[in-house]
């Protein structure tokens, strides 16, 4: 296949730069002779024009001065890294892993300063974690709770200290848990004080007692709060009964937490040095009385009004228990409970409205506040009677008005 | 080229010496190359002066396998020249005044000399991009075909097409006028 002529002319061109002759190259395409012969002279008189372009000496001289100025001056210069993508990619995942390496670290050591003692390297670490835990709990009544989870800690600290002889940090640890103590009363003095302005101030002293009927509830079907009457309960509302509940819990919680305490302070009492006792000492009295401050008050069944003296269920002469009373041959009213808004009483006055009906759900336990009078059946007398401790009043909606279910009983 | 290779690699490793050696190879054919292509000689020391002091700061960075250092260095004087002209081609066009390449003491072979280049300026000047291109490389700056093709990205079938087109229309612009 016969060469383009393009081919022909560069391969004749090479051919002469490297020094072969034209007719040479020429007799080597004949067919392109005439043709090349004109273009390969075109070729190199261009370049024998173009050879008299030469840089000035003195320009190429100073041109290399220049060049060996700024080698130096690049010499000299700290070596640079021109950012790539890939670089910042790099710095990217360098900073990610210095994050990450950060949070496990932190994490991991948090995590292991849980255990720290008083005298180890970590505990500052652990008292810094329990600082923050504090001050990320919003919540008096929950920042009530984990003081006292603290002051446990504390006594856990202390008792272990004792066990293992190290003597010097008891000191340091038991005023520490003085500090937990000091701030779970605060705490709860402060919710106490906060729930009982918002909500109760009014309810509890301005406010005059509503027409209510009291009424002795079964202990069962009353939650604790309304049949234990707290000076930090709410008077009335939903978010009252709730706070009531807070406060009952957070109390359990700082009562099992000062108990647990008192325990592993009484016992570490014995192994402390003796400059320490007096202080222990006065923690445990101090944790004592915590613990009989927070102490929920049992729950007392309610008498009814119509009480009779508790007899024991057992028999004197046997001593086995008395069999239940057998009220079948009773006249049912006088057996019912305590009253039947079904069946009204045939033998109220007709001019006594009948009780109402109680609804299903309680919307307001409350403390008396001056308790209005209420006739006892068994006063006979018919004097107005101080209503027996822990009745609960319970307002209930009334059609037009309100009745004592103590006062209708009474009547009956 | 071998040798250049290895004078080359010193020269990116750092050694000053070697990129010396790589100035005073290419440094005459660099300053042809610009000097055809803009107007003055004062213009063609400057941009030639600004190609090697690119290509030091560069050369940390260039790769002998991507490229043939001869074709990258004239990549950079390319794209110098490109960037000058683009600034400098409404100002004015090349004037025989300004065409004085070398001083040989005679001042009629001096004129005729550079009458010689103020006419071969003023034929690439009036040749298509691609074909100037081509023609300054391989004539002037003596570059291999291969090296032209590499520099300029094109084959080297296109390449000596370019250069075969070039050279005719070479011929009419500079004997058309004179057999005229």
């Amino acid at each position: 296949m016969p060469k383009k002529i393009e081919e022909v002319f560069n391969d004749c061109f090479d051919r002469l730069l490297s020094g072969e002759s034209l007719e040479s190259c020429l007799s080597r395409y004949p067919e392109h002779a005439a043709e090349l012969h004109s273009m390969l002279s075109t070729a190199f008189d261009v370049k024998r024009r173009a050879y008299p372009i030469q840089p000035r000496p003195e320009f190429k001289y100073w041109a290399r001065v220049r060049l060996q100025g700024v080698q130096d001056y690049v010499s000299r210069q700290p070596v640079k890294i021109k950012p790539s993508i890939f670089s910042w990619q790099r710095s990217w995942a360098v900073a990610l892993a210095a994050i990450l390496v950060f949070v496990l670290a932190s994490g991991g050591t948090a995590a292991a300063s849980s255990e720290a003692l008083p005298d180890q390297p970590l505990y500052g670490v652990k008292l810094a974690v329990e600082q923050t835990r504090v001050a990320l709990t919003f919540s008096d009544i929950d920042k009530a709770e984990l003081h006292a989870q603290l002051a446990e800690k504390r006594a856990q600290e202390i008792a272990i200290m004792a066990n293992q002889g190290k003597t010097d940090k008891i000191t340091s640890t038991i005023a520490r848990m003085n500090y937990q103590l000091e701030q779970t009363e605060l705490s709860l003095q402060k919710y106490n004080t906060g729930s009982t302005g918002a909500t109760g101030s009014a309810a509890t002293t301005a406010v005059p007692p509503a027409p209510t009927i009291t009424s002795p509830v079964k202990p069962s079907t009353l939650p604790a709060e309304s049949q234990t009457p707290s000076p930090t309960t709410p008077p009335s509302g939903v978010n009252a009964a709730r706070a009531a509940t807070d406060v009952n819990r957070a109390k359990t919680a700082i009562n099992a937490s000062a108990a647990k305490s008192l325990t592993l302070l009484q016992n570490a009492l014995d192994k402390a040095p003796a400059s320490a006792k007096p202080t222990l000492n006065e923690l445990i009295e101090r944790t004592k009385r915590a613990n009989e401050k927070f102490q929920i008050q049992p729950v007392q069944p309610i008498p009814s009004t119509d009480q009779k003296p508790v007899v024991p269920n057992i028999r004197p002469d046997t001593g086995l228990p008395r069999p239940p009373p057998d009220i079948s041959h009773q006249d049912p009213d006088k057996t019912a409970p305590f009253f039947r808004p079904d069946k009204p009483k045939t033998n109220i006055p007709s001019n006594i409205i009948p009780p109402p009906t109680i609804p299903k759900t309680i919307t307001t336990p409350v403390q008396p506040v001056n308790p209005p009078p209420t006739i006892n059946k068994s006063s006979d007398v018919g004097l107005p009677v101080s209503p027996p401790s822990g009745t609960t009043r319970i307002t209930l909606p009334v059609s037009g008005s309100t009745t004592d279910t103590n006062k209708s009983d009474s009547i009956k | 080229m071998l040798n250049e290779e290895h004078i080359v690699q010193k020269a990116i490793n750092g050694d000053r010496e070697a990129f010396t050696r790589l100035y005073d190879l290419h440094f005459d054919r660099i300053y042809r190359y610009i000097y055809v292509r803009v107007h003055s000689p004062a213009e063609a020391e400057d941009l030639t002066q600004d190609v090697f002091i690119k290509a030091y700061e560069a050369i940390k960075s260039y790769k002998w396998r991507d490229l043939p250092f001869t074709a990258w260095l004239f990549k950079i004087a390319h794209n110098r020249v490109i960037d000058h002209v683009r600034k400098t081609s409404k100002e004015k066009k090349a004037s025989l005044d300004e065409a004085g390449a070398i001083s040989s003491g005679d001042p009629v072979y001096m004129t005729e000399q550079n009458f010689e280049v103020f006419q071969l300026k003023q034929a690439l000047e009036k040749l298509p991009d691609a074909q100037r291109e081509v023609a300054t490389l391989r004539f002037i700056s003596e570059l291999s075909i291969t090296e032209v093709a590499t520099a300029l990205g094109k084959s080297e079938g296109t390449v000596k097409a370019l250069q075969f087109n070039a050279v005719a229309s070479l011929r009419k612009l500079l004997y058309g006028k004179i057999d005229a």
